[in-house]
């Protein structure tokens, strides 16, 4: 199985998935799950995700641009604030609806390549990417 | 034309040329008839001179010659002589009355007070003298002498009278006058006032008397003689400029009348004739300007009829291109508005094709997670994207009610039209809803293929769908229940169906999935809030 490959850069990393589609939500989950993450919790919305990190921070978050109930924009200069690093993944071609600040960061398109995302949040979180 | 044309000019100037050729003649005549007058005036004045320097002279020699007789015929004593002689001499101009002998010496004077030198003078010692006594006595006639010196200072003359007895000559009696006394006397009247009179004895002049005003030039003066008894004297009167000048101020005035008269006719006609000029001028002026005014309000008219007609022109041009210009922009607008949809739509086409893209991705990962082999993993897999494809057609065509999506993804597991009985509430779902409602009842479906009501004939599935609570608390509850199946057991491990058909639903529509494992069938009881699942509460 592909998952499996992957090895256990990202062990013991807490990850927060913010992403409306349940299928995809839940898919990001487990294989991160299988990555070694400690702990994924996933948010349709920003205010459940802000509701989450408040109990909780988190290493690193992917966060999907277009979201039911408002932009991530917030969200994602709390977490600028809070200096914690994350990735955009959308489905959009361009990055319109974000502000100026927030367009630095790192980007993925959905369909997202898992290698990618791995060696993203990898990257992300100080941790040496393989080969 | 233009001969009459200087003919006419000249016109106004004839008048006063005949008034003044006129004047002209009359001017001429009255000169000559001033001229008379004048030559008269001056021939009376000369007479009238010459006659009282005659008669003043002649009376006195009357009185010598009646003082002679007395002589001639009495031989009077001195004495008696000289009382005559006397009433002779009271006379202002007389010097002296004496009696010369005939050797023509002076033997008695009177007055002898004054002529104390002429006593005994021998008068034969100077020419004329002499000459004028030798002639009264060789003549026997009485005679005036030429101007002399007096002895006595002044100059004067004598008359002499011849004094016969008895046909001897007896001496002279003579009479010696001043001539400025006498001549002053005679002459001293009013008419002497304008003349000045010069009078010669021969070469000399012994007489001038002057006016006060001035006196003409010499031309103006005339000449005539005084015969005194063979002695001549000539008179020579002068008039006074004033006089000569007021002599002619008839034809003077005359000529200054009708020169001024000429002048006046003459301005009088250039004027009346170049008023005449002018209103003729100014008529066909005015003449002109009417028609030039006429001419100018007609092209004004014009002009501004033309400008009226311009202006509509333009502004029906302006408003016409105005309509194609606001035309112009609406179709840009719209082309422009059609082209921001389409690239909206592509956009959107774009995010969805990838959604789905991530979604099918991940569908495939969770399905092969939980596959325990290929063959199962490629059904589930394909039954899963034919359920996502029927509900993305669907979702293209229109509005999906509830009651159609549960036909949808839940008839094509129906074994039997009986085996499924759908009752819903008229409920139109949002997109969102559709998806995470349509992929929970095709999980739910797929279940009852496999373990339930649709793994048997005589299996049966009811859904019943209904609106639930008040204003606030708007809930949708769906009730899935299987009958006819075989026993249900309390599932041993929880599928990616159940896993989709709770979670699923709690994460994306606030939803619960509750699950009754009854042994006579399974039932699902969905309980989702209407604002995120209702596009519109009431539907067909």
């Amino acid at each position: 199985m592909p998952i499996e490959s992957a090895p256990g850069l990202l062990r013991g990393a807490r990850i927060l998935i913010v992403e409306d589609d349940f299928i995809v939500a839940q898919s990001l989950e487990f294989l991160l799950s299988t990555c070694g993450c400690e702990v994924v919790v996933i948010a349709p919305t920003a205010a459940d995700a802000l509701g989450l990190i408040e109990k909780r921070p988190c290493d690193a978050a992917i966060l999907d641009i277009h979201l039911r109930g408002g932009s991530v924009a917030g969200l994602a200069e709390v977490l600028v604030e809070r200096r914690t690093p994350f990735v955009f993944v959308t489905g959009y071609a361009d990055l319109d609806m974000l502000p100026e600040s927030l367009r630095g960061h790192p980007r993925l398109d959905k369909p997202v390549v898992t290698e990618t995302l791995i060696a993203t949040l990898a990257t992300m979180l100080g941790r040496a990417a393989p080969g | 034309m233009a001969r009459a044309g200087t003919i006419v000019r000249w016109l106004p100037f004839v008048p006063g040329l005949a008034v003044l050729a006129l004047t002209g003649v009359v001017w001429t005549r009255l000169r000559l008839q001033d001229q008379a007058l004048f030559a008269g005036r001056l021939e009376i004045e000369q007479i009238t001179t010459r006659d009282s320097i005659a008669s003043a002279i002649e009376s006195r020699v009357r009185s010598l010659m009646r003082l002679a007789r007395v002589f001639e015929m009495e031989q009077p004593a001195r004495r008696t002589w000289e009382i005559e002689a006397a009433m002779l001499a009271s006379d202002e101009a007389c010097q002296a009355i004496e009696w010369v002998d005939p050797s023509l010496h002076v033997r008695w004077v009177v007055p002898l007070q004054g002529n104390e030198a002429a006593r005994d003078l021998d008068l034969g010692f100077e020419p004329r003298r002499r000459a004028a006594l030798e002639s009264a006595r060789d003549r026997n006639a009485v005679v005036i002498s030429r101007t002399i010196e007096l002895v006595q200072g002044k100059q004067g003359f004598f008359v002499a009278v011849p004094v016969y007895d008895a046909g001897a000559f007896a001496g002279v009696i003579l009479g010696v006058f001043r001539i400025s006394d006498l001549l002053g006397a005679v002459l001293a009247k009013p008419a002497t006032y304008d003349y000045a009179i010069d009078i010669y004895d021969g070469a000399d002049l012994i007489y001038q008397h002057r006016p006060a005003a001035a006196i003409a030039d010499a031309d103006w003066g005339s000449s005539t003689e005084v015969d005194l008894r063979g002695l001549r004297w000539r008179v020579r009167l002068t008039p006074s400029r004033a006089l000569a000048r007021w002599s002619f101020a008839t034809s003077t005035l005359a000529l200054a009348a009708g020169a001024l008269t000429a002048l006046l006719i003459t301005a009088l006609g250039r004027f009346a004739w170049t008023a005449h000029v002018r209103a003729g001028e100014a008529e066909a002026a005015a003449a002109a300007l009417g028609t030039e005014m006429v001419e100018r309000r007609r092209a004004e008219a014009a002009l501004q009829q033309g400008r009226d007609e311009l202006e509509v022109r333009v502004s029906d041009r302006t408003a016409s291109l105005r309509a194609a210009n606001v035309q112009l922009e609406r179709e840009i607008e719209q082309r422009e508005s059609a082209q921001e949809a389409l690239r909206l739509l592509v956009r959107e086409l774009d995010h969805r094709v990838k959604n789905t893209l991530a979604t099918v991705q991940a569908v495939a990962q969770q399905t092969l997670a939980i596959s325990g082999s290929l063959p199962e993993f490629a059904a589930a897999f394909d039954g899963r994207l034919a359920a996502l494809a029927r509900i993305h057609r669907a979702l293209a065509e229109e509005r999906l009610s509830l009651a159609k999506l549960i036909e949808i993804t839940v008839s094509p597991y129906s074994s039997t039209v009986d085996g499924l009985v759908i009752d819903s509430a008229p409920v139109l779902l949002t997109p969102r809803a559709v998806r995470a409602l349509g992929m929970a009842l095709h999980e739910l479906a797929t279940n009852a293929a496999k373990y339930g009501a649709f793994s048997v004939a005589s299996g049966r599935v009811e859904i019943v769908a209904v609106a639930l609570g008040g204003d606030d608390d708007r809930r949708l509850c769906i009730d899935w229940r299987e009958s006819g199946g075989p026993p249900v057991a309390s599932p041993v491990r929880r599928g990616l169906g159940s896993t989709l058909i709770d979670d699923a639903l709690r994460y994306e529509l606030g939803s619960r999935a509750v699950a009754d494992y009854a042994t006579h069938g399974v039932h699902w009881q969905l309980i989702v809030p209407m604002r995120d699942v209702v596009e519109e509460a009431h539907a067909d």
